[in-house]
């Protein structure tokens, strides 16, 4: 064991804080080196320094007074709980607020289930119409307008922002047949189409219908069930200008081509 | 015969109807009894009866006054730790254990106290002793005359010295070495009072006897 290495030790040797075999190997070096053996004696010294760090002797009247205004305060404290300390408790984990806040959980995610699968119903339909067909053609359009209005009345609402239609008898061409469902009541197609063209109600080109958003379909407000109406909303580029068609056919009529009337309004620029 | 006592019969010699009767108080038996009596009194304390929470108080009261003296260095502030002390010692008394040692977790809160206490001065950046020469409630006050005066002063002045190199320990170092050097416990106790290692307690107090040693040489040796 070399001076390092005991000059390390020291401290703890002066103390009686080493092991033996540590303690024993110090010693032998501490006789045999006289630097380390002054250091030994100096770590010595200054501890017994430090036993006279000694507190004074307190008169008992100053720990009289400690202790009553020790027990002062118990009494107050136990007398009046402070506002803080009861509101910190209600904060202290505590057993019947575990059991109370697992129950709400559990009654809060039934709830949320429930809801859940109750708005379930509209979202399946626009999941099934949603299959095959995403871009429409005219001929969807025909024969999802049959099938609706066969089977109590659809409405279809095409939003477009440019409609390159140049005339109102080709508006009830394009559509995506939203497919029934089990769902018995009337329901409504928000289809929309975006493309950049700027709109032109001029001419007789068939109607483009891009993009068909199906996931708005809701039950209709057929009040009577006796007709069937058809509603084709088309919104131009021009965000002033929108398209509405109404179709109103008969419960047994097939094709919209054959409905009983047709509606066309076009708000012009507010 | 008494519980905890032995009892030694002698007879005198020269004389058979003459005998010594010699009662010794066993230590491990009294320290026993001692310890029920104890024990009994957190009982009743802990339940709420004051006058039992006044018995334990004298019982601890010099360890803990001499405990916080010691790490705060001034009687004011010892007075106010100990208080402190013996407040969260009653707040807290129903999560003592009966088989913990009583004195080595009271030890525990006064060097909780005594911390919070020296973090809150150092905040108000004050100093961590008050031997200045002008205070009144200094504890190493020099005397001025009489017999033995010489000697007085020097040791008066030995413990400023070491006051002074105690103020300048952090407080984990000067928590360990009052536990280990002055209030006699092993470093083992020391590590189970402080939350710690025997091996981090046995580093703390070698750190804290060099520096102490340190600090001496520079004063006394220069």
């Amino acid at each position: 064991m070399n001076c390092k290495q005991v000059q390390e030790l020291l401290p703890l040797f002066a103390g009686h804080d080493l092991d033996d075999r540590s303690a024993t190997r110090v010693a032998a070096h501490v006789q045999s080196c006289a630097l380390c053996e002054r250091s030994a004696s100096e770590y010595f010294e200054s501890r017994q320094l430090l036993q006279q760090f000694a507190p004074p002797s307190f008169s008992e009247g100053v720990y009289s007074g400690m202790r009553q205004r020790v027990l002062r305060e118990i009494s107050e404290e136990s007398l009046a709980p402070a506002l803080p300390q009861r509101i910190v408790s209600l904060f202290r984990p505590n057993l019947s607020w575990a059991v109370a806040t697992a129950v709400l959980l559990a009654v809060s995610g039934l709830a949320f289930y429930l809801i859940a699968t109750r708005e379930n119903g509209p979202q399946q339909v626009s999941q099934r119409s949603e299959q095959p067909n995403t871009s429409p053609s005219p001929k969807n359009l025909q024969a999802a307008t049959a099938t609706n209005s066969g089977n109590g009345g659809w409405v279809t609402t095409i939003q477009n922002n440019a409609v390159p239609t140049r005339g109102t008898a080709q508006m009830n061409r394009p559509a995506q047949p939203p497919r029934r469902t089990n769902s018995t009541g009337p329901l409504v197609a928000d289809v929309a189409a975006n493309t950049p063209e700027r709109p032109s109600m001029a001419g007789s080109t068939a109607l483009p219908v891009n993009n068909l958003t199906e996931s708005n379909v809701v039950p209709a407000t057929d009040a009577t069930g006796s007709e069937r109406t058809l509603r084709v909303d088309m919104q131009t580029s021009d965000q002033n200008i929108r398209i509405i068609w109404f179709t109103r056919q008969p419960a047994k009529q097939g094709t919209p081509g054959k409905s009983s009337k047709h509606d066309q309004e076009a708000s012009s620029r507010a | 015969m008494s519980v905890g006592s032995k009892q030694i019969l002698r007879m005198a010699s020269g004389a058979p109807d003459m005998a010594l009767a010699v009662e010794i108080q066993l230590p491990v038996k009294a320290l026993s009894h001692n310890q029920t009596s104890l024990a009994r009194l957190i009982e009743r304390a802990a339940a709420g009866d004051t006058a039992a929470f006044e018995q334990i108080m004298i019982h601890s009261q010099q360890r803990v006054m001499a405990m916080t003296w010691r790490m705060l260095g001034n009687e004011a502030d010892a007075r106010d730790a100990s208080q402190e002390v013996f407040l969260r010692v009653y707040k807290y008394l129903k999560r003592f254990k009966q088989n913990q040692d009583f004195f080595g977790w009271v030890y525990g809160i006064t060097v909780n106290v005594c911390r919070d206490i020296t973090k809150e001065r150092q905040q108000h950046s004050e100093r961590f002793t008050s031997f200045d020469a002008g205070n009144e409630e200094s504890a190493f006050a020099i005397p001025s005359c009489g017999e033995g005066a010489d000697d007085a002063v020097m040791h008066a002045q030995q413990r400023e010295l070491i006051a002074r190199a105690m103020a300048h320990l952090p407080v984990k170092e000067r928590a360990s070495i009052v536990l280990r050097d002055l209030e006699g416990l092993s470093t083992e106790e020391v590590a189970r009072i402080l939350n710690s290692s025997a091996t981090t307690v046995r580093s703390q107090i070698s750190s804290a006897r060099r520096k102490i040693k340190i600090y001496c040489d520079q004063y006394l040796r220069k």
